[in-house]
């Protein structure tokens, strides 16, 4: 989606292909770089001081490829694509900012929504905050939140309410609960039963359900309302921080004249052999599709987007067979403990690349001229455990696009 | 023909006219159709018949219902968007008979007043008469071939007596062609005006006149020398213009009673022994009658009730939400008046969404035009007979697979609101004990149904019959992917408005999709999530992982009904 | 767990697997007062760790025939007695082509020797009946094989027997005999951190393959091998019979409905260590490459578990076929070791866990001077409430039949109430007991459906908060030690859709709960050169920030 956001942006016409589906599992935040190295779980206040140390150590890491400016730059364009969207995120720092997680721990991350934010200068001031909980929503509990954290924070209280019109309903679902609070009088009946509940809490926090298309104005109408600093905490996914954050994108991208094939793949993926154009067989549309095009960016995700696949006997890439920089056997994928601070081998396996972004082929070479590989696909990276998911697609999707602009204007490399 | 004979027949017919209109009409207020028409009496829908027409003629609607008339009444713009063909034979029927009526039948009442100096025999209206009669003719011919076409093979036209009355109708017209043809033709009847008029019937005296006459008023004259003397047709032509002209034009404009009466020439005179003319006169006249004292009782009546539906409809249709403006009282007569308004041409039919479904399934009780009969059928309670098990059934099942798409009701040439009725033919399919699987599945709690399934089919738990099939919600692959995210249920409208745990959702789309992993198949089939579900299809396209989940409802809907449709032992109430 | 300085018992039985609970509650039934200790929780050891399969004794008829005919009589005694645990399948053995067709001839008339009823099927017939069959079959009998649930079993049994006057003590740890010339005076237990003694008449050592570290604490060693065992559970059920290979018990023979899923396996490889035992990538690549002949569809299947454990072979001290020792039990008292009052029964089979508790209870009563007889072959095990909730696919049935509002599904793979989890819960307490999530794992379905754990765990640790069980930071660490536990499950069977499955699994759990970082961040919250938010200046309002 990065990719496709900043190739409209340079006015490169562009055809994205492929459900967003990945991003449903989304927590709506920003990860850049939050621990390194992961085997210390050392955390960076700073995260371009965390990715200048990476660039030392690891000069493999994909993020490490890319200079600050870059970085910095590649965000920023992203977040203001985001908020065009209606999506508002605070303004990026030059530090990380930590946000409270449904199980009671804290996440480092670094582009935090604006209706999450008043959590994360909370947890630095710690004052006498109140946290909300719907009676109904099951993977989500202020107890839990609070219990884990109420030794570092006194201050910090729960309250368990209804939600108003479900109060009969067993189970609630976080995106019926998002949609319902777009309605001025659920919203109303709410704030309602919130307010007599504050006592002296100076912020309040509630699970991730203020609005999801308007989550704007939903957030500010509960913080006009209840008059104090209001925070959403992310939930399980599918989240609707994370749906929220697929309908930016999805509109953002459009927006700029992108042409999307939701729900087509690619069956068949060929190149000319002079470089000139690949030629893309897409099924999933009636009668099927073919593209041509004269750059290809391969942003397919790992395992779980299926841009990586494995059988017993290995991984492989999805679409070309690209080779996958792996460890030699599969029992050397995972360690034994699930929280080991290594982290897991296969994690890091993915496609090499050259200076370029182009994926190297069976030959060392780059596979196509004009075939490029962005994200998480990539070797060399560890996104689960150094927290730069985000930061990862973004950063490297600029830097690939930056490259694919010179390309098709002549002055990149062969 | 003696008056008397004629008025006293007139009246006589009118009057059953009359009193059929009004017994037919009566059927409006009387008939029952949908839970909610119980509770109103036919005094309560007289009464809101007239608070409706009032307030529709007197607001801003009396537009749209002036506009309707002309535009869909007259000339029938409905079906013009949907049948041009038919839209052609039916103007041309309508046009044709209304102003042959008007200008032929009431000609002392109409064109005589209209028009001073009309004659019958004068042109334009020889010309004229015959026209109209030829396109009623036509056009009737046109809609009889129509209704051989293959599409509508399966149409449901049955009526009462419409065949008959089709076959009247072209007797009259048939008859009205010949008796104008013997009336040309004859030399009897020449004889009986030249003696009325001019004083002789003598063939000498008359002789330019026969001559004129035979060579250009066809008549046909048994004693005529052919060729016929020019000079004697010069002077008939004098002598007819002093004495006949001013009545009579000459009959080659009777473009096809002319022919026809050129080639009844032979056996004219034999016509003219046997008095034809007065006894086709008789026919052709008490066909009509005919016609018009059963017009009531067959499927014409649609002449009265169409117009009357579609000018409802266009009362209605003025409204924010159309037809959900009518009291129930307003809603249970325009049921009964759509029972009466169809004009059985099976357009509803070709447009239904699942009408392949009636050949396949071998149920064409699915299709509008049946639906439309069963629903009056069970009104008139016919359905609930013994010995009619098997059409309920039938009909319950073809009111279920009905995908309330809409079609029928916006394609409608008379303007029925099909939606509607549907949905009463449902609500009195229920209470008669025949609900549609919907309905009868969600009766009982799901796992009443799994157990139900179990003890029938002697299997234990888990235990999946289709396993090997290639059934979606079998197949081992369908779910290999589902990684428990739950989008498909935080999409779904369903789960979100069934705030009522009472009459709402027991599932939701993954609690469906995790029981049909687990072999638990039998568990979700009588769910009302299952039958709840809305068909949007959010949760398919939404899944990261592309399962199926609605193909997969829709194929547990199908199964249901197969499996457990075995528990609908129904019997007709004693 | 709150006990008196001293224990008192009749007989005190170490181990609390299948023979273990079977012997409490044989001597319960025979009036005897009993106490088990068990290091860990019930099952821990092999007892949970196998197929689930109530052997109608096939397999065996060739080379262990007592073992065939032992498992073939006990078989009909358990679907008797404890039918609520068992699901009577049926079984059939299909030899596959290049199967060795000797064996093939001589079983039907083996099974016959041995007393069991095995019918020859035509093939196609039997692919009709089980489809994922492979084509290749050439031959296939039918017998009386079923589906038991060891779980189920244990814990039932445990809870007649406590309900009989028993008493358990879970994660109790022997560590000590104070043995007094030839009797055992009092045995030394650790529970808890605390150390206890407890004085017992008779002393039964059940703790199958830790049994014979238990004989040199006691001064009375055993000879005893290790075979390492690895299973594969599938992501659904692919057959609705037992399915065994006819051929000589080879590797990836057998094939069980496991409710749900199906379990298939085995493998016999020598270990050493009783520790960290885990199933390796080789094991699973091996089950799947063999059981795929038999079920070709087992090489595209999904898996979501695997999961190994050691039998404990009495015999020879080191050995290079597991397979040809005897699946016999033993039952040694130790006489001419110089004890009278201990005893150690091993070995053995799951099938047989009945009969193997009644010999050892005979023994044992005949030194205790009781004479009533054993009624374990006719008395029924009651249905214990609390632990029917490890019977698959039982609880989507109870939930729909009916909830309260507030009975959510705190496990949406396998459907399992919150009401499952706070009954598992209150019985744990009632008997003194802390309950872990682990615990409430072991006698539920949650976390053995697909998501392995990922979203049950947070759930049921929210509900368990929600409840007031949970305080502090105690639900994070259970958090971590579940899933963590499920984890050495998952990692050998980690490629295709569970691998994607895993992913997502660490995404959450690492990516954005950050449990690797045990809580780590919480310290390096408050950042020195951040600007110090006024606590009523958040963004609301202000355009700056």
């Amino acid at each position: 989606m990065a990719a496709a956001l900043f190739a409209a942006e340079r006015g490169l016409s562009c055809i994205q292909i492929g459900n967003s589906g990945g991003l449903l599992f989304a927590s709506g935040l920003l990860d850049l770089l939050g621990v390194h190295p992961v085997a210390e779980g050392r955390l960076w206040r700073s995260p371009y001081e965390g990715l200048a140390a990476l660039a030392r150590d690891e000069p493999d890491h994909p993020l490490a490829r890319v200079d600050a400016a870059s970085v910095r730059n590649a965000l920023e364009t992203f977040v203001a694509a985001l908020g065009s969207a209606g999506l508002a995120y605070a303004p990026l720092a030059d530090r990380n900012r930590k946000v409270l997680t449904p199980i009671g721990t804290v996440k480092t991350t670094f582009g935090v929504p604006r209706s999450m934010v008043a959590g994360s200068y909370a947890l630095e001031a710690r004052p006498p905050c109140l946290l909300v909980d719907f009676r109904g929503l099951r993977e989500f509990s202020a107890a839990q939140i609070v219990a884990t954290l109420g030794d570092r924070w006194p201050g910090l209280r729960h309250q368990q309410i209804e939600f108003p019109g479900y109060e009969a309903v067993p189970e609630l679902y976080a995106a019926h609960l998002a949609r319902a609070l777009e309605s001025a009088e659920t919203r109303g009946r709410t704030i309602a039963l919130v307010k007599p509940l504050l006592g002296d809490a100076r912020v309040v926090g509630f699970p991730a359900v203020l609005g999801l298309a308007r989550a704007g104005a939903v957030h500010a109408a509960f913080e006009a309302a209840l008059r104090i600093p209001v925070f959403e905490i992310p939930t399980m996914p599918t989240s609707v921080p994370g749906l929220r954050l697929q309908g930016a994108l999805e509109s953002a991208v459009s927006a700029r004249g992108v042409q999307r094939r939701q729900q087509a793949r690619v069956r068949a993926l060929s190149f000319e052999a002079d470089g000139g154009s690949a030629t893309l067989e897409l099924v999933g549309i009636p009668g099927g599709e073919r593209v041509l095009a004269r750059a290809v960016v391969l942003a397919t995700g790992r395992f779980s987007g299926r841009g990586l696949t494995a059988d017993r006997g290995g991984a492989c890439e999805s679409i070309l067979g690209l080779p996958v920089v792996q460890p030699d056997s599969r029992e050397a994928w995972h360690q034994r403990d699930f929280l080991d601070p290594a982290g897991h081998a296969i994690n890091r396996a993915g496609l090499s690349i050259d200076e370029n972004w182009r994926p190297l082929g069976a030959n060392g070479k780059p596979a196509w001229p004009g075939l490029y590989a962005v994200g998480s696909i990539l070797a060399h990276q560890d996104w689960m455990r150094a927290k730069c998911g985000s930061g990862l697609s973004i950063a490297t999707a600029w830097a690939a696009v930056d490259q694919v602009a010179r390309q098709l204007r002549g002055n990149g490399a062969g | 023909m003696s008056p008397v004979l004629f008025q006293t027949a007139l009246y006589a017919s009118l009057a059953l006219c009359a009193l059929g209109l009004v017994w037919r009409a009566s059927a409006w207020f009387r008939v029952r159709i949908g839970t909610d028409a119980r509770a109103v009496t036919p005094s309560r829908r007289i009464v809101a018949l007239f608070r409706g027409s009032a307030s529709a003629l007197f607001s801003r609607r009396l537009f749209a219902v002036l506009g309707a008339f002309f535009l869909d009444v007259l000339l029938l713009r409905r079906l013009y968007t949907n049948e041009k063909l038919r839209w052609l034979a039916h103007l041309l029927i309508v046009v044709g008979f209304t102003l042959l009526v008007l200008m032929h039948a009431l000609a002392p009442i109409v064109s005589a007043k209209l028009f001073p100096g009309y004659q019958p025999t004068l042109d334009p209206y020889l010309f004229l008469r015959d026209l109209f009669g030829l396109m009623v003719l036509t056009g009737a011919a046109l809609m009889v071939l129509g209704r051989r076409s293959a599409r509508r093979d399966l149409t449901q036209t049955r009526d009462r007596f419409g065949a008959a009355f089709m076959v009247l109708l072209a007797f009259v017209l048939v008859s009205g062609f010949l008796l104008e043809a013997c009336k040309i033709a004859s030399p009897r009847a020449f004889y009986r005006m030249t003696d009325q008029f001019i004083g002789t019937s003598d063939p000498r005296k008359l002789a330019p006149l026969r001559a004129l006459w035979a060579s250009e008023f066809g008549v046909a004259f048994a004693d005529m020398k052919r060729p016929i003397d020019p000079l004697l047709v010069e002077q008939g032509r004098k002598l007819n213009s002093e004495s006949c002209a001013s009545c009579h034009a000459k009959p080659v404009s009777a473009f096809v009673s002319y022919p026809l009466a050129r080639m009844l020439a032979p056996v004219t005179s034999v016509l003219d022994e046997g008095h034809a003319e007065v006894w086709l006169l008789y026919l052709h006249v008490f066909a009509c009658f005919l016609g018009l004292a059963s017009l009531p009782f067959t499927r014409f009546f649609h002449v009265v009730a169409a117009p009357i539906s579609l000018l409802v409809d266009a009362a209605a249709r003025d409204r924010a939400s159309p037809g959900q403006g009518f009291s129930s009282a307003g809603r249970a007569s325009r049921r009964a008046l759509a029972l009466d308004a169809c004009v059985r041409c099976g357009i509803c039919d070709s447009r239904c969404s699942v009408a392949p479904l009636a050949r396949y399934l071998g149920n064409p009780g699915l299709l509008p035009s049946h639906k439309l009969l069963a629903t009056g059928a069970l009104a008139g309670g016919r359905l609930l007979r013994t010995g009619h098990e098997d059409e309920a059934l039938r009909a319950a099942d073809g009111a279920f697979l009905c995908t309330d798409c809409g079609r029928c009701t916006s394609r409608c040439p008379v303007g029925l609101d099909l939606a509607d009725l549907w949905e009463a033919g449902r609500g009195d399919l229920a209470a008669a004990g025949l609900p549609t699987p919907a309905q009868w599945v969600q009766a009982r709690p799901a796992l009443d149904w799994a157990e139900f399934l179990q003890a029938r089919s002697g299997l234990h738990d888990l235990y999946d019959p289709d396993a090997s099939s290639a059934l979606l919600s079998a197949g081992r692959s369908t779910f290999s992917r589902c990684v428990q995210c739950q989008t498909c249920t935080n999409v779904c409208p369903v789960v979100a408005h069934s705030i009522d745990t009472g009459h709402g959702i027991d599932l939701t789309p993954q609690k469906v999709m995790n029981l049909l992993r687990l072999g638990l198949r039998d568990l979700a089939l009588g769910s009302r999530m299952v039958w709840d579900c809305a068909n949007c299809y959010q949760c398919q396209e939404s899944c990261p992982e592309g399962i199926r989940v609605a193909d997969i409802m829709c194929e547990l809907r199908g199964l249901s009904v197969q499996r457990l449709g075995s528990v609908r032992d129904w019997k007709a109430p004693a | 767990m709150d006990f008196p300085g001293k224990i008192e018992t009749q007989v005190l039985i170490i181990g609390g697997g299948a023979t273990g609970t079977a012997l409490a509650r044989d001597l319960a039934l025979r009036g005897v007062d009993c106490i088990l200790v068990e290091k860990n929780d019930i099952n821990a050891g092999a007892s949970g760790r196998n197929h689930g399969l109530l052997h109608s004794g096939a397999r065996y008829v060739a080379g262990d025939r007592e073992t065939a005919m032992e498992c073939s009589g006990e078989g009909a005694i358990l679907k008797r007695v404890a039918a609520q645990t068992i699901q009577d399948t049926g079984g059939y053995f299909v030899a596959v082509q290049g199967d060795d067709e000797r064996y093939i001839a001589d079983f039907p008339s083996l099974c016959a020797q041995a007393g069991i009823a095995a019918r020859a099927v035509d093939p196609a017939a039997a692919r009709a009946l089980e489809p994922e069959l492979s084509d290749r079959a050439i031959a296939v009998f039918e017998v009386p094989d079923a589906s038991i649930d060891p779980f189920r079993l244990s814990l039932e049994t445990m809870a007649h027997a406590r309900s009989l006057g028993a008493r358990l003590m879970r994660r109790t740890r022997v560590v000590g005999f104070e043995r007094e010339g030839r009797r055992i005076r009092a045995v030394q237990v650790q529970c808890g951190g605390e150390e206890l003694r407890v004085e017992a008449a008779q002393v039964v050592n059940a703790a199958g393959a830790w049994a014979r570290e238990l004989t040199l604490l006691a001064g009375t060693p055993i000879e005893m091998s290790y075979s390492k065992g690895t299973l594969l559970v599938t992501h659904t059920r692919l057959a609705q019979r037992v399915l065994n290979r006819l051929r000589p018990p080879a590797d990836a023979d057998i094939l069980m409905p496991g409710g749900t899923v199906s379990i298939v396996g085995t493998t016999s490889t020598p270990v050493n260590t009783l520790d960290d035992v885990q199933p390796t990538t080789a094991d699973v690549d091996l089950i799947v490459a063999e059981a795929a002949r038999m079920l070709p569809a087992l090489e595209t299947m999904r898996y979501i578990r695997a999961f190994a454990g050691v039998r404990p072979l009495v015999g020879s001290a080191g050995f290079v076929d597991g397979r040809a020792i005897s699946r016999g039990y033993a039952l040694f008292d130790h006489e001419d070791q110089g004890l009278d009052n201990f005893a150690t029964i091993t070995g053995g089979k799951l099938t047989t866990c009945r009969l193997m508790a009644e010999r050892a209870a005979d023994l044992v009563c005949r030194r205790l001077g009781v004479t009533r007889p054993c009624l374990t072959a006719t008395m029924p095990l009651p249905v214990a409430a609390e632990c029917a909730w490890t019977e698959p696919g039982r609880s989507p049935r109870e939930w729909m039949r009916s909830h309260a509002r507030d009975d959510t599904l705190l496990c949406e793979c396998e459907l399992v109430p919150g009401r499952a989890v706070d009954a598992i819960y209150d019985a744990l307490r009632a008997a003194g007991d802390t309950p872990t999530l682990t615990d409430i794992g072991l006698r539920s379905r949650v976390g053995k459906g697909a998501c392995q754990g990922a979203f049950c765990a947070p759930r049921a640790v929210a509900h368990l908060y929600k409840r007031g069980d949970f305080q502090a930071r105690r639900g994070l660490a259970e958090i971590i030690d579940f899933f963590g536990e499920r984890w050495r499950g998952q990692r050998a069977v980690l490629w295709g859709e569970q691998l994607a499955q895993a992913e997502l699994t660490e995404a959450l759990h690492c990516g954005t709960f950050g449990e690797e970082l045990r809580g780590e961040e919480l310290r390096d919250v408050r950042m020195d050169d951040a600007p110090r938010a006024a606590p009523n200046a958040g963004p609301a309002g202000k355009a700056s920030r």
